[in-house]
Formats: structure tokens, sequence, C-alpha cells
């Protein structure tokens, strides 16, 4: 798994402006590798073919939401350790300590600004960096 | 069963008939089943589409002009005519217009937003429009045999299935309350 500028990236949203935006962003703060997925469903298989160090899911998503996607990741034993970042409008106190207790990495919600997405990434990979340093 | 019981259900079934019959003849729940309400469902669609066509278009001349500023930027840091303030300006001024480019881009988040409210209205009108569809068919309005316009995949689900359990419950339901009626000599 490859964790730094060069690491395989994959951004799902049901929303395609959304993941044009988050792709763009991510350009910017210079991660080229940057793939995306329309749904969990879409998504899960191309997690599967272990290509992707880093996932960025949105929650409200129509056939597998984000918080299911991040379940299938945690329980999967190639998968399991793998950084992941929710980047959603879903707000609820309930929510975030449910995402928190299914393993989520971090959290992000709409709308957000460049400097805050930088600031979660960086975080998620240096906490990554020291564990598996 | 006393007098008054079998009065009391004459009364009940006859304030049933009536209602029936006020629904049956309600040209206005017909419009608002076959038309009104699965027009809404169309407009918002609509919504959604120009919202996501116009963030598009927009995310397309953003990605086009950074090129073209990080190129001028450049330019203009290596240009060796301007000097001094000048060149500071024009820093700062090209500075400023890629941090506007930034937040053109994530501006364009509104569609997202704007979008899954949206969906979720879209999704309230599909299941107005399946309940008022039932209703149709139950009190027996005859112009309910045209199947209803759809193509939301929830829709599509519901769309064809109408027809098929509507008419199923029309008999159901009328004949119910016709043997009702009969059996009690009304």
């Amino acid at each position: 798994m490859t964790i730094g500028k060069d690491m395989n990236i994959l951004v799902v949203d049901d929303f395609s402006t959304m993941r044009r935006i988050v792709k763009n962003l991510l350009h910017e703060l210079g991660y080229p590798n940057v793939a995306e997925a329309d749904d969990g469903n879409t998504a899960l298989p191309m997690l599967k073919t272990g290509k992707y160090d880093f996932l960025i899911t949105d929650w409200n998503m129509p056939g597998m939401p984000g918080l299911d996607l991040l379940k299938n990741v945690r329980a999967d034993s190639a998968l399991g350790a793998m950084p992941v970042l929710m980047v959603t409008a879903e707000a609820k106190r309930e929510q975030i300590i449910e995402a928190a207790q299914a393993g989520v990495s971090g959290y992000v919600i709409k709308p957000f600004t460049g400097a805050t997405l930088k600031e979660k990434i960086d975080k998620i990979l240096a906490q990554h960096g020291s564990k598996s340093g | 069963m006393t007098n008054n019981s079998i009065e009391e259900l004459q009364r009940v079934a006859r304030d049933l008939q009536h209602a029936l019959d006020e629904f049956r003849s309600d040209a206005r729940l017909t419009q608002l089943a076959q038309q009104d309400v699965p027009d809404a469902k169309l407009r918002l669609e609509h919504v959604l589409k120009l919202t996501d066509d116009a963030a598009h278009r927009t995310l397309d001349l953003v990605e086009q002009s950074v090129p073209i500023a990080d190129r001028t930027a450049l330019l203009l840091k290596s240009a060796p005519e301007l000097t001094g303030s000048a060149k500071t300006t024009a820093g700062l001024e090209m500075d400023q217009l890629r941090s506007n480019l930034t937040e053109m881009l994530l501006a364009q988040g509104y569609q997202d937003l704007s979008g899954q409210i949206l969906r979720g209205v879209m999704k309230l009108v599909g299941e107005i429009e399946m309940v008022l569809a039932r209703l149709v068919a139950v009190t027996g309005n005859t112009e309910s045999r045209t199947p209803l316009a759809v193509n939301a995949n929830r829709a599509s689900v519901v769309g064809p299935a109408v027809p098929g359990v509507t008419q199923g419950s029309v008999v159901g339901a009328q004949g119910d309350v016709d043997d009702l009626l009969s059996g009690m000599g009304l």
C-alpha cells in the first residue's frame, strides 16, 4: 500500500459534480492518481482489486451508502487498514459517532474548504505513517 | 343484531358509497394523479439536470482557466520587462486570480447539496403519486386505466405494477362494498 503523493485515491460520490470538485482539489494538493466511483456498489469491487491506497467517500448514496462501504472495507482482511475519509453533508452527532465506531479515519462536512480537505488528509497520512513506520 | 345496529351499519355503508361516488366524480383528483403530480416529479428532475449541466459547464471553464492562469503567472514572473512594484502587483493579482478559481471550483458544491434535497423531495412526490394512483383506481375511475408516465428507477418499478395491482384491488374494494350494500338491501 503506497502512502504519499503517488498513492491511488478512490473518490466515491453519487454526484458527478462533487467527484469532479474533489478530484480537482486533490490534483491541486499534488495527488495526481485519482479514480472515481458513483456508489458503494461500484466502489467495493474496485477496492477489492487491491489497486487503491486511500478512500474518500460520501455517505448518502442510493445503492450502498458510505457507512456500509466503510464497514465492508473494514471487514475485508485485505482492505481492513485502508485510510477512509468521509466527505458528507450528514452532520448529526449520532452519525459522526456511528462513523467513528465503524472505523472511519476522518470526517469532513460539506460544504468544505480546500484547506480543510488538505488538513484532514495530512492528518490521516501522518497517523498512517506512524502506524506502519 | 339490534335494529339500531343495522340502521347504523346501513348509514355507514351509505356514507361510504357517497364518499366513493364523490371521489369517482372528482376530476381534480384524476388530474392530480394522472398529470399534475407526475409532472411535478418531471419538473424536479429537470431542475436537477439544469443544475448538473450548469455546474459541469462552470467546472469545464475553471479547469480550462487554471492552466492558463498558471502559465501566465509564470510568464509574468520570468518577463524581464516587468520589474519592481509592477512585477509585485502582477504576482499578487495572479495569486488572487488563482485563488478565485479555486473558490469557484468549491462553489459548485451547491449542486450536490441542492441535488440531495431535490432527490428527497422527488422521492416524496413519487410516494404521493403512488398513493393518488391507488386512490383513483380504488374509486373505480375509468380514466385510471391509462398507465402513468414514469422514468425514475423507483417509479418505473411502481409504474408498471400499478395497473396490475390496482385492477385487482379495484374489483376487490368495489365488489366488497357492493356486496356489503346488496346484502343489506341497498
